[in-house]
């Protein structure tokens, strides 16, 4: 068992952007990576909007990196992946492979990608379903792909695939996309040049297939609920994530999963309904979920988490 | 066996798998960021493991035919051999209680 001032968890930007300034406080912290090391970026190709970045950074480079600057200023970082908490009192108990303690914890566990929940889905999971264009794409070069979704990391997923299979087509619900601007352009030229197509208001009723993986894919018109079957190699799968709080719903107050934190003017924000327990980015965000929101209310957690320490040790020294 | 991880291409697959009773073969790619964070796991679960595995891997990038036979379509992917024959398959990051507890179930 091993004791912490502030144990950080979670490896994305909030995580890692915590841990510098936890660090930097002299509060010697601990982060906890979880099995997904450097978070949702590092199956980011590009990240175009880190500010100071202007001609785009990879995600997993920028991770490093972040990696590198909260150990370079004196974080430890271990890799394990807590699955049980203890928040009912001070100091609080994590436990994974090892088992921790710390006087201030700062959630930054971050969020999983959503599957469809179709049954065919599943039943051809690693075998064609995907939620990773920049791991699996190689498998599909010269076939056609679906992508699924309507948001950055749909189109980005679309652009990524345009480069290696013969064909894209993005399957989107709606008749409208909610990714970024510059990325829609990014996309149409790719439509225009005949690489990827998008069915508007469509959604995928099944996953077809045999025993070597997926063949193909059901499609329904939304408004007209007429089928269409494509032949695909590939579905890959970018319709939005949840917060990964599983572990954490008992002992914390979430609304619709996400983390409730004070937010509001007279600091303090990114504090839980269990004092000493603060959380950001993604897992107690269900609005902006960008990497430069993230690392900011990671920022805001580390400042909180050393003032309610210095608090705590006013009070007892 | 060691608490080392044999790298292997596809001239050696074949041998690899009647170099112990069970092997584990691990098809990855330097550009496939899960498979980047599953190696150090991949590593320390060989030491736990110990004698009861061989724990080798394949990069795709030099070796893509043995995947493509095997119908793997997503990686990291973890095959495990007994007597050359497979057994079981895990598709995406498996860390090191998850590796050991695979090669238990054999």
């Amino acid at each position: 068992m091993s004791h912490s001032n502030v144990i950080l968890l979670g490896s994305g930007p909030a995580g890692y952007t915590a841990a510098v300034y936890a660090a930097r406080a002299n509060l010697k912290p601990t982060l906890i990576t979880g099995s997904t090391m450097g978070g949702q970026l590092t199956t980011t190709q590009d990240v175009d909007n880190w500010p100071g970045e202007g001609s785009g950074i990879l995600g997993p480079e920028l991770m490093e990196r972040m990696r590198q600057h909260a150990e370079n200023v004196g974080t430890t970082i271990l890799m394990d992946h807590i699955e049980s908490v203890d928040l009912g009192k001070r100091p609080f108990t994590l436990k994974g492979n090892e088992t921790y303690t710390c006087d201030a914890l700062i959630i930054a566990t971050g969020a999983t990608a959503l599957y469809l929940g179709l049954e065919s889905e599943g039943r051809f999971m690693g075998q064609g379903v995907s939620a990773c264009a920049t791991c699996d794409g190689f498998f599909h070069k010269g076939n056609h792909v679906v992508v699924v979704g309507g948001g950055n990391t749909a189109v980005e997923e679309a652009l990524y695939l345009a480069n290696l299979a013969s064909h894209v087509t993005l399957v989107h619900r709606r008749g409208k996309l909610r990714a970024e601007a510059a990325l829609q352009d990014r996309l149409m030229e790719k439509v225009k040049e005949g690489v990827i197509s998008v069915r508007w208001n469509h959604t995928v009723s099944e996953v077809l297939g045999d025993e070597t993986g997926v063949t193909g894919v059901m499609i329904e018109d939304a408004e007209t609920g007429a089928l269409t079957r494509l032949a695909i190699s590939g579905l890959f799968v970018a319709i939005g994530h949840k917060p990964n709080t599983e572990i954490f719903a008992d002992s914390l107050k979430l609304r619709d999963g996400y983390i409730i934190v004070n937010s509001g003017l007279d600091g303090n924000s990114t504090e839980t309904s269990v004092p000493g327990v603060f959380a950001a980015g993604d897992v107690a965000d269900a609005v902006y979920r960008q990497a430069i929101t993230s690392a900011g209310s990671g920022c805001m957690a580390a400042l909180d988490a050393e003032k309610f320490l210095s608090e705590q040790e006013s009070r007892t020294g | 066996m060691s608490d080392q991880i044999k790298s292997i291409t596809e001239n050696q697959y074949d041998s690899t798998l009647s170099e112990s009773d069970v092997v584990l073969v691990r098809f990855w790619a330097p550009w496939c960021p899960p498979c980047m964070m599953m190696q150090p796991m991949y590593k320390k679960a060989a030491k736990d493991i110990g004698d009861k595995a061989l724990l080798s891997e394949m990069n795709l990038d030099h070796s893509p035919n043995i995947a493509r036979k095997l119908g793997i379509r997503s990686i990291p992917t973890v095959v495990a051999f007994k007597n050359g024959e497979e057994v079981q398959r895990h598709t995406g990051l498996l860390n090191e209680r998850g590796l050991v507890d695979l090669v238990n179930s054999i």
